[in-house]
């Protein structure tokens, strides 16, 4: 059975309030952060192929110039050293490819590359069209296919990892700090508690709570408590004391002096006379719930619970006069 | 105009990759006539090497001064070279071709191409031509090694050799590209070439 939030211990509901308060506001930072590093890992990659590109293109204008194709492999082939281009070719003017370079069969067509200077993102991909220029001339262009999404979702494992990374340290350390941090506050709550909880417990109204001495709200309701605790104990006192002199005087008459609940007839308080009086210790008068009908001669019993009942809706004084059975037999 | 001057540029390009491409075959097929295969693919080096190579100062007259690239002997590329350079401007200097016969005194020009017929001159020209900076060009056998900048020969395609000590001693810079795709060559006068001679 899952315990309601507001039922969990104050310690727990402060752990729990900074845990959550921590945990938004760290993916709040990390989700500002990721957006950035998206945006700024495409325009990075964009701008990277644009580098590559434009290395290549300044090395290849004799190559092209001069339809070199082997120089212009061996230029292509330095690619080798970027794991990320699946595909490039140099192609002249005419249309012709004069030197590629990659898996062939990763090769796409050249109609989905941009016509002009330009980038695309094709099935992940990013595609970059360069022309290549020498003194305003264009001597052919260069096609560029770079793998995108493996360096994209390389980062955002990256990122994730590094993220749950930081949320679990920050969480411990949250945890941690907030175990300390918190006991300033709820130490003087908890002991407050204890104290009501003795005070509950044992009826003893001298105990008194030790945050009394604190400047804070705490302080100021461990004063009030401790206020409260002590009129509630001199009353108890004073309460003790009438109750005790009451029961001597009650005790010290020649008769019963008697308590019952009106509806069902039971006796709630019966005084020490009474044992003399019918032979039953008053605690048998208490105990048994239809004592007073019990003990009633049982000539006058359906009349006296008639006109009991009569009198308790009435709710005017009486006098009444019947006969009881003793518990040695008498008849009284 | 720039558009005009760029198709036909291009059409030049079309042209090399073409005869690059397919190569041994084309030339093959036009072996009867030679010229018309190999002289374009050569005109259009010519032209490229007025973008790799770099004329001092000194070189030209004024800033906006030709290019002349100079033709002595028999011309093999007719008016295939002119229509490569026409209208051609390279750092604000106009390309002109100009046409010598053999025996003609060595011309005022930035690039001299000298034919097959003036062979057995080359040791003659290039020694009147020493350290002014005109970059020699030939397309015969050894002729870097005898002392011509660059020298184009047919392999399986239209190749450079480059002798970059004389082009260094005319106080012409190649550009690194240029030499990524020629072949380098030591001249036969060189005191490394000599110290290996026995």
């Amino acid at each position: 059975m899952t315990q309601s939030f507001k039922d969990f211990p104050i310690q727990r509901k402060m752990l729990l309030l900074t845990l959550m308060i921590c945990g938004a506001v760290l993916l709040a930072a990390a989700a500002a952060m990721f957006l950035f590093q998206i945006v700024n890992f495409r325009y990075h990659f964009q701008r990277d192929t644009a580098t590559l590109g434009g290395i290549i293109a300044k090395n290849s204008t004799a190559a092209l110039a001069f339809g070199d194709r082997r120089a212009a492999g061996e230029i292509l082939s330095s690619l080798n050293a970027k794991p990320s281009v699946l595909y490039a070719c140099l192609v002249t003017p005419s249309k012709t490819v004069i030197a590629e370079f990659g898996d062939p069969r990763k090769s796409l067509s050249l109609d989905r590359f941009p016509d002009a200077e330009a980038f695309r993102f094709v099935d992940g991909n990013l595609l970059f069209t360069l022309p290549i220029k020498l003194e305003n001339k264009t001597l052919g262009t260069l096609y560029l296919c770079q793998d995108y999404h493996h360096g994209f979702y390389e980062l955002l494992r990256l990122y994730s990892l590094m993220l749950i990374g930081v949320l679990i340290a920050s969480g411990i350390l949250a945890a941690f700090l907030s175990g300390r941090l918190h006991r300033v506050i709820t130490n003087p709550i908890l002991s407050l508690g204890e104290t009501a909880r003795r005070v509950g417990e044992n009826n003893d109204y001298s105990v008194r709570s030790s945050a009394a001495d604190r400047a804070d709200e705490v302080g100021v309701l461990a004063r009030a408590f401790n206020g409260m605790l002590s009129r509630i104990e001199s009353q108890d006192r004073a309460l003790t004391l009438s109750q005790q002199k009451l029961k001597g005087l009650v005790n010290s008459l020649d008769g019963v002096v008697w308590e019952r609940d009106p509806e069902q007839f039971a006796f709630t308080y019966a005084s020490r006379q009474s044992e003399h009086f019918l032979g039953y210790p008053a605690e048998e008068w208490i105990a048994n719930p239809h004592f007073w009908s019990a003990v009633l001669h049982p000539e006058d019993r359906p009349g006296m619970m008639t006109a009991y009942r009569d009198i308790v809706r009435k709710q005017e004084p009486y006098s009444f006069e019947y006969r009881v059975i003793a518990a040695d037999g008498r008849e009284l | 105009m720039t558009a005009l001057l760029s198709s036909r540029i291009s059409r030049c390009l079309a042209l090399l990759s073409c005869w690059l491409l397919c190569g041994p075959s084309v030339y093959a097929a036009d072996s009867d006539n030679p010229v018309a295969g190999e002289y374009e693919v050569k005109a259009v080096f010519l032209y490229n090497f007025t973008r790799f190579v770099e004329w001092p100062s000194t070189a030209f007259t004024s800033s906006n001064a030709p290019l002349v690239i100079a033709v002595l002997g028999n011309d093999p590329f007719g008016e295939i070279l002119d229509k490569a350079v026409r209208n051609e401007v390279i750092r604000n200097h106009p390309l002109v071709v100009k046409r010598f016969r053999s025996g003609d005194p060595v011309p005022d020009c930035q690039m001299l191409f000298i034919c097959r017929s003036d062979k057995d001159r080359l040791g003659e020209i290039l020694e009147k031509l020493q350290h002014r900076p005109v970059l020699t060009v030939a397309d015969f056998s050894r002729a870097a090694e005898r002392g011509a900048m660059i020298n184009l020969v047919v392999k399986d395609s239209v190749k450079m050799e480059i002798n970059q000590a004389a082009v260094a001693g005319a106080g012409l810079e190649i550009s690194s590209k240029l030499l990524n795709i020629a072949r380098e060559v030591n001249p036969d006068h060189t005191p490394s070439a000599a110290a290996t001679t026995p």
